[in-house]
């Protein structure tokens, strides 16, 4: 015998299938006459239904798709929305998963609405704004989802059948954090331990296998906060919209690389300098449509969001396919606000006269426009990506368009570091920075007016003592200090100095340490007091041995010397 | 005749009725004599099988459920209980009905929002107390007197009037209101027990059927002549004294006989505020919310009206009310908008 829940269960489904089946009859219906007012009561009415059956047997899946496409139908019943080709063609595929929902309830398997749910809400909430707003704009974007889209479908979310537990749990970042916090310290008492133990002789071999299972047990909840690059780059559907529609351009927006995983935080802190980047390609980029037609430019432009796993990295490209970025006109902008003088300004290569555009106060614009004029430039887009141990690399050709790559860490917390020793200290130094290490003799390096040179790959780099580096009260007494010369007569013709050729945002810098040690993951947390102060460090971390141990951030050197340099060359010239 | 309750069960949906008619079964005083699957059938087992209730979707092809009040209550006046999924875009065919003579409404169950059991014993509750109304034709639907706008200019000596209501409520409420001219200067405050996401919907029909602002009540607002205001349904209103005016709070403490929104929780505050200043009215319906709250006012000298047996659904509230002593006057509702227009 049949208990009473198989029979209202087997009762559900042979109704719900019929609905299903009868929708999409009517949805043909109002397909071929949108404004068939029994056919969409019709419908109205069997959703209803449909609804108020699953809420009966708590199918909460099924019911909440129906609820949508019921306050759909509401909405096109009081006329507020009217049923257009495209709506039908969702309509459609929200009751493909309606059947597949139900259909579910027998198979077990997972099936995902999230995504038309949203898509079909997004609409009417759009629709009904639209309308109160104005009746004329009849754009055929206002459907995109803001908040996500059929992509999320792929995740799986919480079934229907009798007792399921959702496959997918809900776990609060800051418990995320804690896991990681723990685990950090696991790995740091681990590698005590074994420090301890090579300190007395003794081999460490018994600690292999604890140091692979902590290592997965670290990556795995690493990865587990990981989201995929779709989670944001959808959201761009409609930034881009937007820009385009209050610049009058046409844009489509292509993405690529969705299912690049990136840490949640990372993409926390840079979402509003994607956001300004993107917006920036459409009103600067992006010729006018004029503009483009005199070109033979297809009258579409394009830009293209990508991400791409680089090594250690996650890079994020805005491309657009606009006019490029002249570094001539960049050139008299700055000369004209006296940001630097002309004969400072022609010794600079092209990639450095354009990296002006990440000053502060520097707005290539001819006119503020709305969207991207305001304010935030370009060089808050440098600091928040810099600030989190990135960079921010130029692409561009004149007439063929421009490329900004965010070189991002794909995770915050884990670094691939060098360590190495200065003045018996050790630091470390995350490995995204570093182009090679190499060594040199007396005789590869050259003294050019202030600075000691080496060449690498035909240029010329500047080398920087890290001892002196450190130790210096400020900047002038660093620059100005003669202690390099002393140090370079002082070093014998057969000895060898290490350098680590570190690059960042197109540039090169010789770092000379005492001493390489190895390389190795860290975890990189803030810096204790009173080294907190310092702007030389992004942070430390603490080795086996129980020191702490600085992280030297690349950026922020680079961005010290070089200024330094540029104001000292001003001083100069004059 | 037996003692049990005999149901017919309408609905377009073999599975809501075979759910519905279940959970029903399990109490041995109701019997589910019947079904319909329409409107038109609906009528027609009624005039054949004579139930004691019925319940009825309003969502049904061709004869739907508003069909089915107008005849039923037209050619054999039997109670009907509404039964409706809440979230719908349009609570309106629910209110219609209800004007039209159906007794109650309840949401259809959600066994994912709550215990089967609370579920079968809410619709149980409702079914039994639906099925004591005394439903009647109605004829006299028109308004008995005339809106007049300067009908009403002297100063009245009260400064509130407090209705409450439970089953029957909406209908009744909108009887008396809709008699309420634009420069009626009383403020009026109402509790009408109702499931919280059916109050907005029933106050923005009230809205659009008086000549007054009908508003739901929100924290620190005025009691203002030309104004209804209506306890929402999230928790317990109760009025205030604050800097010599009176003001809107509201109050977790739970109320017993019926909670959020509790008749006798806004009628004791107002006993308090506005003393002998206030009008305290008792409308239909089921339990006892409410006599507390007549009580009090009395005791500290308000007028108190009760809706009259005749004239209530289910002659609950009002009855316990006279008996406990609390009540001056017993209106017919078809009275009560004239009496407090011309009277007070």
């Amino acid at each position: 015998m049949k208990s009473k829940e198989e029979e209202y269960q087997q009762l559900f489904l042979t109704e719900a299938l019929e609905i299903s089946e009868q929708l999409n009859k009517f949805f043909v219906d109002l397909e071929k006459d949108h404004q068939n007012k029994k056919v969409i009561t019709n419908i109205f009415r069997i959703i209803h239904t449909l609804k108020g059956n699953a809420l009966g047997m708590g199918y909460e899946s099924i019911a909440d798709l129906a609820h949508v496409m019921e306050d759909i139908f509401g909405a096109i019943k009081e006329n507020e929305v009217a049923p257009d080709a495209e709506l039908v063609d969702s309509l459609f595929r929200a009751n493909d998963k309606l059947g597949a929902l139900i259909n579910s309830l027998n198979s077990g398997e997972k099936v995902s609405y999230l995504g038309i749910k949203t898509k079909l809400a997004v609409f009417l909430k759009n629709a009904r704004e639209q309308r109160q707003q104005q009746k004329n704009a009849k754009n055929q974007e206002h459907k995109e989802p803001e908040l996500g889209s059929e992509d999320q479908d792929k995740k799986g979310d919480a079934e229907d059948s009798s007792i399921t537990f959702a496959e997918v749990v809900q776990i609060p970042v800051r418990k995320m954090d804690e896991l990681l916090n723990v685990v950090g310290e696991l790995v740091i008492e681990r590698d005590r331990l074994i420090s301890h133990f090579e300190n007395k002789g003794q081999s460490t071999l018994e600690f292999e296998g604890l140091k692979r299972i902590s290592a997965n047990l670290h990556y795995g909840i690493m990865s587990a906060r990981m989201v995929q690059m779709g989670f944001l780059f959808n959201k761009f559907h409609r930034v881009l919209r937007d820009a385009a529609v209050s610049e009058k351009k046409d844009v489509k927006l292509r993405l690529k690389g969705t299912e690049v995983e990136i840490d949640r935080n990372i993409l926390k802190i840079i979402s509003d300098s994607l956001v300004h980047v993107v917006r920036n390609a459409v009103s600067h980029g992006i010729e006018s449509m004029e503009e483009r037609k005199k070109s033979k430019k297809p009258a579409m432009a394009t830009v293209t969001l990508e991400a791409n796993l680089e090594k250690d990295n996650v890079v994020l490209s805005v491309s657009d396919d606009g006019r490029g970025i002249n570094s001539d006109k960049i050139k008299e902008k700055i000369i004209a606000k006296k940001m630097i003088t002309e004969s400072s300004a022609d010794k600079l290569s092209e990639q450095e006269i354009i990296r002006y555009i990440f000053e502060p106060g520097f707005s290539s614009a001819e006119k503020v426009t709305e969207i991207s004029g305001r304010g935030v430039g370009m060089d808050i887009v440098k600091r928040s990506v810099e600030s989190i141990g990135g960079q921010v690399l130029i692409d561009t050709k004149i007439g063929e368009g421009s490329s900004f790559h965010l070189v991002l860490p794909s995770s915050l917390a884990l670094k691939g570091s060098l360590l190495f020793e200065v003045s018996s200290q050790e630091y470390a130094i995350p490995l995204t920075y570093i182009e090679s290490v190499n060594y040199y003799k007396k005789e590869d390096i050259h003294n050019i007016g202030n600075s000691l040179m080496i060449n690498y790959n035909d240029q010329s780099v500047s080398l920087i003592f890290l001892a002196y580096l450190f130790k210096a009260k400020d900047i002038k007494s660093f620059t100005n200090s003669r202690l390099f010369n002393e140090r370079l007569k002082s070093l014998a013709a057969e000895e060898q100095i290490s350098v680590i050729m570190a690059k960042h945002s197109g540039r090169y810098m010789g770092l000379v340490v005492d001493k390489l040690l190895r390389q190795k993951e860290i975890i990189e947390k803030k810096l204790p007091r009173p080294l907190d102060s310092s702007k030389l460090f992004s942070g430390s971390t603490i080795l086996g041995s129980g020191n702490v141990c600085p992280v030297v951030d690349v950026a922020a050197i680079m961005d010290f010397l070089y200024k330094s340099s540029v104001k000292a060359q001003a001083v100069w010239s004059f | 005749m037996s003692n049990t309750l005999k149901i017919l069960v309408v609905d377009d949906s073999a599975f809501m009725r075979l759910l519905i008619s279940d959970m029903l079964s399990e109490d041995s005083s109701i019997e589910v004599i019947g079904t319909a699957i329409n409107g038109l059938e609906a009528k027609e087992k009624v005039m054949e099988l004579h139930p004691d209730l019925i319940i009825l979707d309003l969502n049904m092809e061709e004869y739907d459920g508003l069909y089915a009040v107008k005849s039923i209550m037209e050619e054999c006046p039997t109670p009907i209980l509404i039964l409706s999924s809440v979230g719908n875009t349009n609570l309106q065919p629910v209110f219609e009905a209800l004007k039209n003579g159906a007794v109650d409404y309840m949401n259809k169950p959600n066994r994912n929002k709550s215990k089967m059991r609370d579920i079968r014993s809410e619709l149980v509750q409702k079914v039994k107390s639906a099925a004591r109304a005394k439903p009647k034709k109605i004829v006299d639907q028109k308004p008995e007197t005339q809106l007049k706008v300067t009908s009403f200019r002297k100063k009245s000596k009260y400064d509130i009037i407090a209705i409450g209501a439970s089953t029957g409520g909406p209908t009744a409420l909108e009887r008396i209101l809709t008699i309420l001219p634009s420069d009626f200067n009383i403020p009026v405050i109402i509790c009408q027990h109702m499931p919280r996401a059916f109050i907005p919907p029933f106050v923005q029909r009230l809205n659009s059927l008086t000549k007054l602002d009908v508003v739901e009540a929100v924290r620190n607002m005025e009691p203002k002549p030309g104004t209804i205001m209506f306890c929402p349904g999230h928790s317990n209103l109760i009025l205030k004294k604050e800097d010599d005016v009176a003001k809107v709070d509201f109050t977790d403490r739970v109320f017993r006989e019926y909670n959020n929104p509790s008749i006798n929780a806004m009628m004791k505050s107002i006993a308090t505020v506005y003393a002998d200043k206030s009008v305290g009215i008792i409308l239909t319906g089921m339990g006892k919310d409410g006599v507390e709250g007549m009580k009090s006012l009395k005791t500290q000298g308000a007028f108190t009206i009760a809706q009259n047996k005749a004239s209530s659904v289910i002659y609950g509230m009002p009855k316990a009310a006279v008996e406990s002593g609390a009540i001056d006057l017993e209106l017919d509702i078809k009275e009560i908008g004239n009496y407090l227009l011309k009277k007070l």
